[in-house]
Order: structure tokens, then sequence, then C-alpha cells
């Protein structure tokens, strides 16, 4: 036994000298060289003597691995980075869109031909090295062509990294021997954007075999690859062949299977040409390389963390989650590795937020949209200051709060959510949960559960009240404490074809001017019609300075959610929507009256009643429970917006008052509600100083006045839409009745037509056809009183207001007879006449101001004390003695059980001034309908005195003074009626009695309901016919084509006469039926020192009213009577005086 | 019989065994070949086992000129020729090899397709190298630099006078860089020769080679304070490699000897430059035998069909190796062709000065610092360097130190022999000296340096023949 001088141990030992031995080292020989730290070798091997010594190198790290049959694929070698390293450059080829996208671009694609060479060759090289270098690749591809494949060698297709490094950073190329190949250098920098799952490209540390990579559409296209063309593989890339062979046993059996299933084409078929331009493949020796289908949806197909969305997606992006995760699901092309992970906030290099869309997904590497919390959920979120969110009206995120104590939130949501779901999605997928957190403060974590492929992931975040920002958990929120709350009403979505009308009122404390949007179900801003602040004016300074800011919206397109929104933070309020969809035909009558105002309504199959909002329909939604209680919001919130309920404390009829915005410019757009609105807390409660209210809408002649008019009627036509639509109504079917008095002027009557018929179009149906409808006042309470209290044939019905009274008769036939209207009524009784005297200059006041102010003082009544103080301030006496009337309905009167305290009516039911003023004004009243019926009658109309007579009005009240509201006092009231009409008439009276008929509770009501009874209706014109003007002279003269301006001295004395018969008249019935004993009026010798007042004076009276109300003289058909414009003022003289 | 052998000495490695190569001839170690043609190719100028052996072979050459090589000496018999190079035995290498690899390449001007696979080819660093200290482990950038043969006139000289009568020997290793990296390189160049005149000779030309595998290691893992370039603990993946890249790129070859030694022991690992000096080991030596081997084979070599062989000793022991352990061959072939060297080495050492009073001295009197005594210090040394125990295998044929009484057991496990004589030891020596044939002496020599080699190499023959056992 001998010594042999070699370092394999598989020759004989027994050599002499030098002595041949059988062959050249094989490489079985090779291998059995002891290599003492061949296991752990990490240095680059170099010794290749070949420029090309790179690929051989690669080439015999693949015979490495491949030894042991297979139990050495895995290993830390040189030989397993290199293979590692070449699978790595195999892997980007075959992903390369992902690296070249435009998004995500960090690798060039470069050619080298071998033509190239010639440029090395053929130029004029001075220093010699090109054509050296040239030379050398030409002498080594020639002598060493068939162990490299260089015979079959067109060129190498390299890849230039261009995220980092020199500008020549070649990471890797196609090899000749082995398909792929890297370089020798250290760029594990590669690994920092490129990823293959948790596998960095390029590690110098982790070398992954091709089993264990975790693309198996990778794994799968090695196979395919080489079964394209099995037999030249094997002959061409042997060492890789044989490490596919090895590598196979240890895939997956499913794997397994699919490769076995390859077929020669199933590499072309299953993926994608790897192109270095159109046309031209990428090709290792006359092989064309593939790439992965990166048609972008495919992995929105396969992973488990895709979402599932109802909506049409281009493609599905992946919900990741950034708390750790440890469910086996697949991500990309592998299992999820708990140990992912995911930003907190996707930004690129130059820490710039990254759209969804671009995003490179983490431990991938693919572009490819994907998801996280901060996607949905805002870093901060809203709270509202201990007041729970109110259920009933706004959604509340499930809200699980076990602390005790009331937490309202709105939804830390961003408007992404809505990109893949709705509203309802977002309901059922969100939760808030309410935890202790230290110092015993009350953390909020909020959770989205989205569906995905694989089931659900959640994405949660917890909010805390706002700590140092370095404790702040990166991941966790902030609670944002806000004072604040909304409504928004009605609280129903519209139906297809119905215009929807929304207001929302954002009622905010501390100075805090949050933005808001509405959203639509895609996530959509719907435009803001209008917007405005009452309590802001033109200068931005709050008039109400320590009242909340009250910015109102209107928008009138559906909208699923209301974002609020300060300095980027948003949260929504998703709207509990409610209402009953039907088709039901809603009729209203609608009596805008000159003090009152009454709306009816009625359903088919029912009675009519006001317009009522009750609990079952509120219209109304606040975002808070407390709005009600709440002394910062509750005024604001009642003066500016519906009411919640009416028909209790707030009901109609109501007072015919526009509150709107004290810096309104009526000849802009107004919007109801946003400009202005009825005052429905009129007398409750202290005008706010932002606010102005108008009383006097319906006979004032100004510009101004028709615009207060439409904001007025339009608050109330928001109210009926808002009605019908969430009671089951159809707003095209709906109908319309509103009234007029005869006495109105034609053109006034067309102008407020002109209003109603833009409101019926605005608010309820673009088609107003027959369904809105006008009706006289005068006509309308008949219908009530002839359904509901026989009242058929010889009926006069009265029906007394505020401004005017209306008066028809119907004839014997039970046809109407003629129409009459005039100008006095209630405030012809306790206003201030024709003068701007004011509150000082009017005996009512005078006499009841300081009874009220006191009753209110001494029982505490400090509201209605600054009430009152309002409206006297606006000088306006009518508006004043009304809000007395109202007092005992006051709900502040009742929670006090005042109402007796203050009840007006009562006092002058208990004051003998006030009760012969009334007589007055009632036997004028009947004495100049009388001579009306008189003189038709001899004209031959098939008219005579009434059998009934009915009265309705708010002003028919005030009969009640003088006693009908009791049977006897009725009684007594129907005589002296029977007596004017026999003395006016000069016969004896055709009927056995007269009775008088009232609605004694609801008087302003009849004119409404009778609206809705369309038992008779007469057209247009009929009314125009049926419409008498009586001038009102002693001898019967009625208006033709009289105009002021034409009227006579003759016409006038005919006036003065009438009155003077008038005086006769009552002042002989007052002897007759001893006023003060039936009537307790006062005593007739004190009457009788007035009865001068009667007589005198009246031209001057007469005049002045004229020029008062601008007629006199006008070139202007005479509408009214003259006959009561000096009773008015004979009456606020006498009041004066007698009170 | 080679008229000339073309010996083409790469690297570091190929410097070594060329000294054994020059030492072997100088004991007189048969060679059949009429002379050796060294040609050194390093592009380690400083290179201090090629400056070493460029002045090894000067100085043999010098002695060889001095003899006549018509008698029986075998000592300094075959002829080292130089070729007509600039820099004695060392073929020049165009470019300025001062700078990194990169410019030497002409990075620069290349289109970017090109620059591109260049950086896919060579490393960073690869591209940094500076190569005036040879490749550094890195054959792939030699095999680019060293890939100028066939352009440069000292080659197309070698090509020129290229006979078919000549042969072809490269000697390299395979773990370095240079070596590596040249070896293929060369052969390559000479096989595609074109355009000289002899192209077609030098492409059937029967070459041999020898590819020296790792024999030692490095010490150190740092070289002045910095990693080094050159690892030991690769030589082996660097072998595995470049063996396997053989095994499939070097048909071309007629023999190849592969030699290596799994018994290492560190070297300090100097990189490059004059340092670069290791001591000689016994696996030089047998490839200089490889050249021998070659030389002697030549005639029976077939064109194309390569041969390979390796190298065995008798013995299994790896340290203190002795002629005993040798193989009979190689026994017979160097055993008493060293002895009687060394002997004489010995000799110029130990004795020549307290000789000077001797007859046969008295020819020499002028010769007493000539190049036969400055060639035998270098033996000496040679061998000491080979004995090292530090060395892994190491080769002890000979105790040389000074032993006055006992002159001729100096050959490790061989015996003495009796002599009839009264004189022994150096007193012997110089008897047999006193009786040598002047007429011999003046038929082996041409002047009087020659002389004196060959009178005390006659000598010495004669002693080993009748003291030593060999």
């Amino acid at each position: 036994m001998g010594k042999v001088f070699r370092l394999h141990n598989m020759g004989k030992d027994t050599l002499q000298g030098w002595s041949p031995i059988d062959s050249a080292y094989t490489s079985e020989m090779i291998n059995s060289m002891e290599d003492p730290s061949g296991a752990t070798a990490r240095h680059e091997i170099t010794s290749i003597p070949s420029p090309f010594a790179r690929i051989d190198l690669v080439k015999n790290a693949f015979t490495m691995v491949n030894k042991d049959n297979g139990n050495n694929l895995d290993g830390d070698t040189i030989y397993h980075k290199m293979v590692s390293h070449a699978l790595d450059i195999g892997q980007i080829f075959f992903n390369l869109d992902v690296y070249t996208s435009q998004n995500n671009k960090c690798i060039d694609l470069i050619k080298w031909g071998k033509t190239d060479i010639k440029q090395l060759t053929d130029g004029d090289d001075v220093s010699g090295g090109l054509k050296l270098m040239g030379r050398t690749l030409n002498l080594f591809i020639t002598q060493d062509s068939s162990c490299y494949n260089f015979d079959s060698l067109n060129g190498l297709y390299l890849l230039r990294y261009t995220a980092k490094g020199g500008p020549m950073t070649i990471i890797g190329a196609t090899s000749p021997a082995t398909l792929f190949y890297s370089t020798a250098n250290d760029f594990s920098f590669v690994g920092e954007k490129i990823k293959f799952g948790k596998h960095k490209a390029l590690s110098q540390t982790d070398f992954v075999p091709l089993y264990k990579r975790t693309d198996e559409k990778y794994i799968l296209y090695l196979y395919a690859l080489r079964e394209a063309d099995k037999k030249n593989f094997a002959k061409k890339f042997p060492e890789v062949n044989k490490y596919l062979d090895l590598t196979f046993a240890k895939l997956s059996q499913d794997l397994r299977k699919r490769i076995d299933g390859l077929s020669t084409d199933s590499v072309s078929s299953t993926f994608e040409p790897l192109n270095v331009s159109s046309g031209v493949p990428v090709e290792v020796i006359g092989i064309p390389l593939y790439k992965k289908k990166q048609s972008d949806d495919e992995i929105g197909k396969i992973s488990d963390f895709a979402i599932q969305t109802d909506k049409k997606l281009d493609r599905l992006p992946l919900v990741l989650p950034t708390d750790r995760f440890a469910m086996p699901w697949k991500y990309v092309t592998a299992q999820w590795d708990p140990d992912t992970e995911v930003p907190i906030d996707p930004k690129d290099d130059n820490g710039q937020f990254v759209d969804p869309e671009y995003r490179i997904l983490p431990d991938d590497g693919s572009v490819y949209p994907y998801l996280v919390v901060n996607d949905f959920l805002e870093k901060q979120i809203f709270e509202l200051p201990r007041v729970d969110v109110d259920q009933k009206n706004f959604f509340n995120g499930n809200l699980v709060d076990k602390s005790g104590f009331p937490h309202g939130y709105l939804l830390p949501v961003k408007r992404r959510y809505f990109d893949y779901f709705t509203i309802d999605d977002l309901k059922k997928n969100i939760k808030l949960e309410c935890i202790t957190a230290p110092q015993e403060d009350v953390s909020v974590k909020v959770t989205l559960t989205f569906p995905v492929r694989g089931g659900n992931i959640e994405l949660s975040r917890i909010y805390n009240h706002q700590v140092s920002s370095e404790a702040l958990n990166p991941r966790d929120g902030v609670i944002l404490t806000r004072d604040f709350t909304l409504v928004l009403y009605p609280m129903t979505k519209f139906s297809n074809g119905e215009q929807p009308d929304y207001r929302v009122n954002l009622l905010t404390r501390d100075n805090w001017q949050p933005s808001l949007q509405f959203v639509s179900q895609d996530g959509r801003n719907v435009p803001i019609i209008a917007q405005d602040d009452k309590n802001r004016d033109a200068q931005g300074k709050k008039p109400d300075a320590d009242g909340p800011s009250i910015p109102m919206y209107a928008v009138q397109q559906s909208f699923e959610a209301i974002e609020i929104s300060e300095g980027g933070t948003t949260g929504l309020m998703i709207p509990e929507w409610r209402g009953v969809k039907g088709s039901a035909t809603f009729e209203f009558a609608i009596d805008f009256g000159t003090t009152n105002t009454h709306v009816e309504y009625c359903v088919p199959g029912g009675h009519p009643k006001p317009l009522d909002i009750s609990g079952q329909s509120i219209q109304l939604g606040m975002l808070s429970k407390d709005v009600e209680n709440n002394t910062n919001y509750f005024f604001p919130f009642r003066a500016n917006n519906i009411p919640l309920t009416l028909g209790d404390d707030t009901h109609f009829p109501m007072r015919t008052i526009l509150s709107y915005k004290t810096s309104t410019n009526w000849n802009q757009p107004t919007y109801p509600y946003v400009t202005g609105n009825l005052s429905f807390c009129y007398g409750s409660q202290e005008t706010r100083a932002y606010n102005k209210e108008e009383t006097e809408l319906k006979w004032t002649n100004s510009m101004d006045v028709k615009s207060m008019i439409s904001c007025y009627l339009s608050s109330i036509m928001m109210v009926i839409r808002n009605k019908v639509v969430m009671e089951g109504g159809d707003l095209s079917k709906t109908k319309i009745t509103w009234f007029y008095p005869t006495s109105m002027p034609a053109g006034r009557v067309a102008t407020i037509s002109t209003i109603w018929n833009n409101l019926y179009t605005d608010y309820i149906d673009k088609n107003p056809s027959d369904k809105i409808n006008s009706m006289p006042e005068s006509i309308a309470p008949y219908n009530y009183y002839s359904k509901y209290r026989e009242a058929g044939v010889d009926v006069l019905s009265i029906d007394i207001g505020g401004g005017t009274s209306d008066a028809l008769v119907m004839d014997s036939k039970g046809e109407p007879a003629f129409i009459t209207s005039f100008r006095f009524a209630a405030n012809s009784l306790f206003g201030d006449a024709f003068s701007r005297g004011g509150l000082n200059q009017n005996g009512w006041v005078k006499t009841f101001q300081p009874i009220i102010n006191n009753a209110v003082t001494s029982n505490g009544l400090n509201t209605i004390e600054k009430v009152l103080h309002g409206v006297a301030g606006n000088l306006i006496s009518a508006d004043y003695i009304s809000l007395l009337f109202s007092l005992c309905d006051n709900k502040v009167v009742k929670n006090k059980h005042c109402e007796k305290k203050v009840d007006f009516m009562q006092m002058l039911k208990d004051n003998e001034g006030a009760k012969t003023l009334l007589l007055i004004f009632y036997t004028a009243i009947i004495y100049q309908l009388a001579r009306i019926i008189k003189a038709k009658r001899e004209s031959g109309l098939p008219v005579r005195e009434p059998e009934k007579i009915t009265f309705s009005g708010n002003g028919s009240k005030l009969l009640q003074i003088i006693g009908v509201d009791t049977e006897e006092g009725k009684e007594t009231l129907e005589d002296l009626t029977k007596a004017i009409f026999e003395k006016v008439n000069e016969r004896e009276y055709p009927h056995a009695r007269v009775s008088i008929v009232t609605e004694p509770q609801q008087p302003k009501e009849v004119t409404c309901k009778g609206g809705l009874i369309k038992e008779t209706n007469p057209k247009l014109n009929q009314i125009q016919k049926l419409t008498q003007t009586f001038l009102g002279t002693k001898e019967p003269k009625f208006v033709s084509e009289e105009k002021y301006d034409t009227l006579t001295e003759n016409d006038f004395n005919g006036v003065y006469d009438a009155l003077e018969d008038f005086a006769d008249l009552f002042f002989t019935l007052a002897e007759e039926f001893d006023f003060p004993s039936s009537f307790t009026t006062i005593p007739n010798d004190q009457l009788l020192t007035y009865r001068d007042t009667f007589v005198k004076g009246n031209d001057t009276r007469l005049t002045n009213a004229l020029k008062f109300l601008g007629l006199l003289n006008k070139q202007e058909k005479i509408e009214d009577t003259l006959f009561f414009y000096p009773i008015t003022s004979i009456l606020n003289e006498l009041a004066k005086k007698i009170l | 019989m080679i008229n000339n052998l073309y010996v083409f000495a790469i690297g570091g490695t190929g410097a070594r065994v060329l000294r054994s190569l020059t030492m072997l001839l100088a004991a007189g170690v048969e060679m059949k070949a009429n002379r050796i043609v060294p040609i050194i190719i390093d592009p380690d100028e400083g290179c201090g086992s090629t400056s070493e052996t460029v002045t090894l072979m000067n100085l043999y050459q010098d002695i060889y000129s001095a003899l006549s090589h018509t008698g029986s000496l075998e000592a300094f018999n075959t002829e080292i020729k130089k070729l007509p190079f600039p820099n004695d035995y060392v073929l020049p290498l165009c470019g300025n090899i001062k700078t990194p690899f990169e410019d030497y390449i002409d990075y620069a001007n290349m289109s970017k397709e090109n620059q591109a696979l260049m950086n896919m080819l060579f490393s960073e660093e690869n591209l940094q190298t500076r190569m005036d200290k040879g490749f550094l482990g890195n054959p792939n950038i030699g095999s680019v630099v060293l890939n100028q043969f066939s352009k440069s006139e000292e080659f197309k000289k070698f090509a020129t006078e290229f006979s078919e009568k000549d042969g072809i020997f490269i000697i390299s290793s395979i773990f370095g860089g240079t070596g590596a990296s040249g070896f293929p390189l060369l052969l390559k160049n000479i096989r595609t020769i074109g355009d000289v005149a002899n192209a077609a000779l030098l492409k059937t030309a029967k070459i041999g080679a020898v590819s020296v595998m790792p024999y030692f290691n490095l010490d150190d893992i740092t070289v002045d304070g910095k990693d080094s370039v050159i690892k030991s603990d690769t030589f082996m993946q660097k072998t595995k490699a470049a063996l396997s890249y053989y095994e499939k790129n070097m048909g071309q070859l007629e023999v190849l000897y592969y030699i290596g030694d799994d018994d290492r022991k560190a070297q300090s690992n100097v990189e490059g430059g004059a340092r670069q000096q290791n001591k000689a080991h016994f696996v030089e030596l047998a490839s200089a035998l490889a050249v021998f081997d070659y030389a002697e084979s030549w005639e029976k070599l077939v064109s194309k069909k390569c041969l390979y062989k390796e190298f065995g000793i008798e013995s299994k022991k790896s340290d203190k190796i002795t002629f005993t352990d040798l193989c009979k061959k190689t026994y017979s072939q160097i055993a008493e062709r060293m002895t009687e060297l060394a002997l004489a080495s010995k000799f110029m050492r130990d004795a020549l000065d307290d000789s000077t009073s001797q007859t046969w001295y008295g020819n020499y009197t002028n010769v007493s610092q000539n190049d036969f005594d400055s060639f035998t210090q270098k033996y000496l040394d040679w061998l000491d360097e080979m004995s090292e125990i530090d060395r892994g295998t190491t080769f002890v044929p000979f105790s040389l130190d000074d032993t006055p009484n006992d002159v001729f057991g100096f050959v490790n496990n061989v015996k003495t022999k009796r002599v009839a004589s009264l004189k022994s030891n150096w007193d012997l020596a110089n008897d047999r000296l006193n009786d040598v044939s002047p007429s011999a002496v003046t038929k082996a020599a041409k002047d009087t340096e020659g002389r004196f080699a060959a009178h005390v190499m006659l000598a010495m023959k004669r002693l080993v023949k009748e003291k030593i056992n060999l």
C-alpha cells in the first residue's frame, strides 16, 4: 500500500511514480474529493478559467445540490446559494410584468446578442481591451461550445435592476446551460423590492430550493417548459433536468398530479409568451420563455383575501390584516404567512400615500390592489359628549357599551368603503365596542368585518382619548369629542320618480364649524342645493352670540349617509330611513289665513283632520337623544325646523307667521327652513336674534312678501310632502285645495294662485292638472255644515277670519245664490284700524296688557313674558291680541297649569265693554248681509232670510264673548239676528226662527274640512258670477265696474246714510233687547253717549281708510264694501273708551 | 527524443515546479530532450517564485554552458534555453495590467449590451481587480488578460521556431488564479493559432501538462490586517469546479498529469509580490518529474488521445518521505543523482574551505565564488525547504547537518558502505578529488568554472557509488 498524490479516493493506491490512470477525472472522482469546508463554504468560487465561469459555476452548483439523490436540495452552501439565486432569477423572468410595470418598475431587460461581440472586435480599439475581450469571448464560445450550448446560443437576456445600485446593476440573466443564473455580487438589496412570499430575492442567507418555493405556478412553469421538449431539455440542461427530477418527489401530491398532466403544449397554453418586444420572445438557446399570466384579476380570483362584494369590480382587491393573522389561507401564490407585515399606511419610497390600485402586495411584489384598515377607518373618531346616538334615527354602529354611561360615536368609516359595499353591508359588518382603557377612560374599538373568499376578515382600530403622541400606538386612533347634534327630515327614502327634498340642520357648539357632505349609495357626493347658517351674518358673526351654529342644508337627491368632516377627518351618520311606501291619495286643504293658517287632510275612507305628525310617522330624525332636553340646542332646533310632532302642543291652525333669517335677501332664491319657515313655536319661545317674524303676509303688497308667502307656504308644503311619502301616500296623486276670500283683488288672487301652482309642482308633482284647486273661503264652510249639520237651503254661511269675513247665501233650492266678502273681521275689532298707532293707541291692549302681564309675571311664566315683550315690540296690536288668545293653549302655560290665569277669552267674556264692542261688530255684519239678501231678493233671486246661519273661521270664536257658546246665549243671539233681519227687511221673518250653527272648538278648521268636501265646488267663472260686492250705500248697490276713482259723492253719502241707518238699528235694538241684561253690555245710557260717534266723522274715517289702504281715487275695481271701513274705525275709537 | 521541450510555467506554482525541474536537471536526472525551453507566464512580475526560478535557471545555464557534455557526467546535462524575451524567460503581457480589470478591458467604451454582459459575467470585485499581482484566484479574469499569446511577438516567435520534434509541456496549478486560467487558455491558443507558419504543427503537437491541485493551505485569514482575497477554504471548491471544467473542456491534450496532496498544512499567506516565495514542496518535485515522464513517453504519445497520470510512492506515509519511500522507478530515476549533487553541495558548504590546500584545488584558486558554489547552496536550500516539518508532506531524503565524522551517512534510511581506504569523511572526499583524472575533467568542461564543477561532480559521483548503498 502506497500513497498516491491525489485528492479523490477512487483509484488504486499502488501507482509507481507517474502512472497512467483510466481516464480523466470524472465527476464521480471530483465529487469524492474531500472538502473540509465544503459543507459550509460561503465564498464565491471564481476559479473557472473562462469568462463564462459564472455559467459553469451555476451549472456545477446544480450538480452539487443534485448529489445524494435528492437529500441535498436543502442547504446553505455556496452551491445552494447559486441554485437558489438562479431560481430567483427565473422567477423574476416569470413575473417580469410585475417588475417592469409602470408603477413598480425596478427591472430593465437588456438583450445581449452574440453579434454584439462585433462591437468589441471590430471597433477602433486603441487600448486593445475591447478586442481582447471580444477575442476571448469568441474563443470560449467556440472552444467550449458543446458544454454550455454556446453553439445554439443567440444571445443572453439580462436583468438590470434599476431601483438601487449602480447604473448597470445586472442581477441575473438567462443561461444557455441552466436556463437562468445570477452574478457573484451581493445584490441582496434586490430583496427589498422583489420577494416571493417571505423569500427575498438574491438573499445572502436564505436559499430556497424549488420544491419549497411558494409560487406553485412557477414550479409548474419550469416543468411545463421541460415538457415542451423533454428530450432536448434533458440533453441541453442535464443538471437542471436532474434537479427537476429530484424536486418532483418533494412536491405536494396535488402539484405532482398537475405536473403529470402536463403536455407539450401546456406551457404555451397555461402561460403567456415572455417577449422582449412584440413578437420577439425571450429565449434560451431557442427555447422561448413564458411568464405568469398577469391578467390582474387572477389574484383576486384565487386569493382567500379577495374581497367579496356584489359590486361589479374589474379586479377584486385583497383585504389584508395589519394585525397578526394566522389562518391558513391562500394569499397569492402561497399560504398566508402570519409574519407577513402589512403596512398600516401603504406609502411609496418617497413617503407618499399609495393608492390601492398601485400598491405592491407585501411579501409578494405583485402590483395588485389591497386594502388595509387605514383605507376604511379614519384615524380619528367623533364622539358625542355623554349622549347616545338615537338609534331610531341613526345607526349607532352596533355599539356595545357596558360602561353604564351614554356614548355616541359617528362611524369613522372612509368613503372608500362604498366602493365595495353598501350602507346595508356596513350596518351588518361594523361593530363598535366601548372598552375600558387605563385611567378608567373609555376607548372604543371599531371593527369592520369584510367578507372575503376565505371567510371573513376583521379590520379594527382602537380609538383612545387623546394621549401624548409618543404614547399613541400608531395602529390606534384618537377620539375627538365634539358638542354637536344634527336633525334630518324627512327620515324617509323617496321612491323612484319622486323628487327628494331633505333638510339637514347641523347644530354645533364651541365654534366648531365642520362641513357636511351627503353621500350617495356609490360613495359620491350629492350636491347641496342650498346651505345657510341663520346664526351667521354676512360678516361671519353670530347674531345670537351664545347660540350654536346652525347651518341648514337643503339636498334634493337621495343619499345614504351624511359625512361630517373636520380637517380631513370624517365621520359618517347613517339615517335609519323609515316611512311606509304606498299609493294612497292624500288630499289637503290649506287655509292660508290672515291671522291663522290651517291645514286639513284626509285619506281615503277617513274624515278630514288637521295636519298632524304623530308618533308613528315622525318626519324628523335627531342624531342624539337629548336634543329636546338640551337647552343649547332646543330653541334653535324648534325655531328652524319642522316640529317633531304636530297636533298636540304644536298644531294647526297656527298663527300665520313666517320666521326667517334677519338678513335674508328676498331677491335671491329662498328655500323653506333654510331661509325661513312657518313659526311653529310662535308664542312659546322668544324669537332668536337672528330671526325676524313677518305676520302680515296675506294682504301686504310687496315683492318681498310674495317671496315670503312662497317661503311660508313651502314650509307647509314640505310637511305635507313628507307626510305623504312617509305615510303610504303617492305624491303624484296628492290633491291640494287652497282658499281665497272673494274680497281679495283678482290680481292678488292670481298672484297667490301662481304661487300655489308653483308650490305644487315644486313640492308635490310636476303635473298639477286638476290636483291643485282653489275654493272661495265662503263656499268651503257651507260644504262642511251641509254635510255635517244639515244646512241645506236658505243658509247664510259666514266665515269670520282675521282679515276678512266671507259669506255665502244658499237659495231656497239649495243652490249658491251669491257670495260676498268683506275685510271686516277679527282684526277689525282688535287691530289698530287704519293707523299705525301701535299698541299704545289700542284700547284692547291698553286694557288687557297690564292684566295679562301681571298674571304672567305672578305665575313665573318668564318665557311668556319674553315672548309677549317680543311681539309687543312689533307694534302690531292684532298680533299681540292674537297671541293673548293663544296663551291658554300655550305649552308653557299648560305645563304650569296657568291656563285660567291667562284665559283672554274669559277676560273678554267678563268685560262689558268688550261684549258691547262685539255686539256692534256682530250686528254690523248681520245688518250688512241682511241688506244684501234683501237687495238680492228684491232683485228677483230665489233667496230669502236664512233659516240657518253658520259661522266658521277663527273670528267666529269671538261670538263666544256674546254667549254663542251657551244654549241660552245662542238663543238670545238668534233672536237678535232675527230682529236685525226683520228690521232690515221690514217684514216678518219667513221662518219660525233662525238657528245659528257654530263649531265652537274648531271654527277655523271648518273651511278646510269643507274644502275637502267637494259637494259644492263651483267653477271659477261661476264663482265670479256669484261674487257680489255690495257698495255699502244705504240704497242697495252692487259694484259692477265701479272703480275707486269713479266713486261719486252720492256714493260716499250713501255710505254715511247706511251708517246712520245702522246706528239707528243698533240703538233701537239695544233698547228693545236691553243689551245690558241680555248680553251684559255696558249700560244703555252709557252706550247712548257714544251714538254721535256712530254718525259723526264717517267721511273722514272713510277717506282715511281708503287712503291707508292705498285705494283712494285709485283706478282700481272696487272689491270690498265701503261700509265697514268707518265701523272698523268706530270700534277702534270706542275700544279706548269703553273697555 | 524531443529536441526542444517547451515548458510553459504558469503562475507561482509553475515557477516553483520549474525550480524543482532545474534542480533535478542539475542533479543529472535524465531528461529525454535536448533542451528545455522554459516560458514563464505570470502577470505578477515581482513574484518571488518567478525571480528565484529565473535566477536559478540563469545560474544553471551558466554552469551548463561551461560544461561540454561529452563525457559521463550527468549533472547539468540538459540545456535550458532562453527565448529572446525582453525579461528572461517571461512571456510579456500586453496592456497596462496595473489598472483595474474594467479599465484593462476598456469597459467604458463598450456598448450598453456588452457592458451588461460584463456585469453579468464578472463580479464587481472582478472588475475592480488590479492584475499586477496575478489574478488572485480569479481565473475568469485571467482567461481574458492572458488571452493574448497568439497576438504577442514572443509567442509568435515560439510558434515559428516550433518543429515537429519539439514537445510542449504546461505546468499550472488549478486552484489559483493565473495558472488555472492560463493553462486552458494557452492550450486553446496553441490549438487555434492561425496566422503563423507552424500553425498546423501546433494543432497536432503532443502537449503534456501537469495540473497541480492543492498541496498546501494558507495560514492566515487576514493579510496585512485585511481579509485575504485568496482563501484556502475555497481551494477545494475551486479545484473541483475547475476540474469539472477541465473534464468538459480539456480534450486537447495528449497527456495530463494530476497531482495534489490531501495532507496539507498551512503556508503563510502572501498575496503575490516578492513575498510570494512559498517554500519548496515534494509535490513540486513530483510535478517536475512529470516533465521527465512526458519527455520519456513523448514518442509513444498519440495525438488527440489523452493519457491521464497520477503519481504514487511506495510508502503510505506522508511525513518525512525518504528515497526508500519512493517507488523503485522514481528511486532509480533520482536517488543517486540527487545524492551526488547533495554530497557535492555539502562538500561545497562544509569542506571546500578546508580543502584549498589540496592538490586538486590548485587549478581552481580563482573560482572560489563560482556559479557552481552558488547553485549548490540553492540546492541545499531547496532540499531544506522540502524537509521542513510544517509543510504537511515533507521530503527528507537527506540529513544535511554538518557531520564531519559521518560525512556519507546523510542519506536517510540508506546505509553507508565501507571502502578500502585509510581516509575517511572529507579526507576521503579530498582523496577522491585528488584522484580525478585531469583528462576527464578537461573533456567534460569548456573552462575553469566548468572544470571545477565537473571535477567536484566526478569525484562525488564516485564517492556516492563507493560509500552509499543506494
